[in-house]
């Protein structure tokens, strides 16, 4: 966990193209997985600070566009459209070009 | 590419498009030029270029990916002030699957997006907390009886077929049956302008409330003085206070602007003004069609549609029909004027407001 910790933060300072040599895809989900746990602390603080914003009415959190859409439409089409498509189409537009 | 970003969001709020629209368009445009046209033309120049400077431009593209998502939020300035705090979440997010796609490959990005967004959408589509009523405080007197629940709490059979839309609501000396925003609530209790109540926590402000009165005795005499105390239980369930104070409010006039545009669309005497009841946009896509209705009408409908403090400078005895699309405030202005020679002015005006700390 150290190791991987270390390995992000060296990333985060100096982002390069260079890709893991060839691991199971057990680690691979490790991985995964361990990616998920690192940024929720991240997203508590950013939650907090931004609970900060609405509370003196800094920002309008009320009319969240996602809040608006679950709100309006199906459980199947939320869970298509924001945990398929969308993040595979954000994932096209932004994630794909970062390697060529 | 931050100064371009905010230069080109702006540039599609001058066209009128919502923050909606022009972030993600403007989003995809610029990925598309800085990427794929650079491939076409000078792939070896691209290769060079992007890495040698790689942390620049991976910074860059995770920076856009993060404030792509203020389409999220109503466009107001303060939005684009404190952008970096409102996306820190997705930069953070952004860096992650950054990482994950360039160390594992592209699905491994995609599987951490999908899951990231199942981690905080699951939980409201299982557990939708407006079903699950909560009771706060609940107070038994010898005279009277209070109750209040977060969420829709309506079990007996009178009010058991009512939805939260067509919510009960009761004022009477013997009764308060009350369902609401905080806020809504409290505007109810006080017989106060909701706009002019100001609460320091708006999250609570917003938050739905049912409310439970009944008194047995004849001391409470008026629906006003079981209001007041009911007000007071509410506080102090809460732990709130109030004070009053002075405070610089915003509010809209509605004018005409251009005579002869809006006098094109007056179509007919006061007399046959039509018996409309004041509607509310339901669905984003929604159009409100008002007929035969004056100045006076519309205000008090832009008032309830956009929930904003909105005047009349209009003659009243003008009558005109007039359709309105469900966009954003800010965008109402430049479609009355264009449309109906319609302009909304804004100015502000003290007001004593009610602040609920």
């Amino acid at each position: 966990m150290k190791k991987a910790t270390q390995l992000i933060f060296k990333f985060f300072l100096k982002p390069e193209q260079e890709s893991f040599s060839e691991q199971p895809i057990s680690n691979k989900i490790k991985w995964l997985f361990f990616l998920l746990l690192f940024e929720m602390p991240f997203m508590f603080v950013a939650v907090f600070l931004q609970q900060l914003l609405a509370e003196n009415g800094l920002l309008d959190s009320e009319n969240h566009l996602v809040r608006e859409f679950m709100k309006d439409n199906s459980k199947t089409v939320i869970i298509i459209l924001l945990i398929l498509a969308g993040p595979f189409i954000e994932e096209l537009i932004f994630r794909l070009p970062l390697r060529f | 590419m931050i100064i371009l970003f905010y230069a080109g969001t702006l540039f599609f709020k001058k066209l009128h498009l919502s923050l909606a629209v022009s972030i993600p368009v403007f989003v995809a445009l610029t990925t598309f030029l800085i990427f794929y046209i650079f491939k076409r033309k000078t792939a070896e120049k691209r290769d060079t270029v992007l890495t040698t400077n790689y942390s620049l431009y991976f910074y860059s593209v995770t920076i856009l990916f993060a404030l792509f998502h203020l389409s999220n939020y109503n466009y107001t300035p303060n939005l684009l002030i404190f952008a970096p705090i409102v996306v820190l979440p997705q930069f953070v997010t952004g860096f992650l699957i950054g990482f994950i796609r360039i160390k594992q490959g592209f699905i491994w990005g995609f599987f951490l997006h999908g899951l990231h967004n199942a981690i905080f959408i699951l939980p409201f589509l299982l557990f939708p907390f407006s079903n699950h009523p909560k009771l706060i405080d609940k107070i038994d007197k010898d005279d009277y009886t209070f109750e209040v629940y977060e969420g829709f709490r309506f079990s007996s059979p009178e009010y058991a077929k009512s939805q939260p839309l067509t919510a009960p609501r009761k004022i009477t000396s013997n009764e308060i049956v009350l369902y609401g925003t905080f806020k809504n609530v409290v505007s109810t209790l006080t017989q106060t302008n909701k706009r002019n109540i100001r609460f320091k926590n708006s999250i609570l402000a917003e938050k739905e409330i049912s409310l439970f009165f009944r008194n047995d005795s004849a001391k409470i005499e008026s629906a006003r003085i079981a209001s007041f105390l009911v007000f007071d239980n509410l506080l102090k369930s809460y732990n709130l206070k109030t004070k009053k104070e002075q405070r610089d409010l915003t509010i809209w006039n509605l004018v005409v602007k251009n005579e002869h545009l809006f006098k094109t669309h007056i179509c007919d005497s006061l007399d046959n003004i039509s018996q409309n009841t004041t509607r509310v946009f339901f669905g984003v896509r929604d159009t409100l069609k008002l007929h035969s209705i004056n100045s006076e009408f519309l205000a008090k409908t832009l008032r309830i549609a956009f929930d904003t403090e909105i005047q009349n400078d209009i003659d009243k005895n003008a009558v005109f029909s007039i359709k309105i699309p469900n966009d954003n405030f800010a965008d109402l202005k430049h479609f009355l004027e264009s449309n109906y020679g319609l302009t909304i002015e804004k100015k502000t005006e003290k007001r004593d407001m009610l602040v609920i700390f």
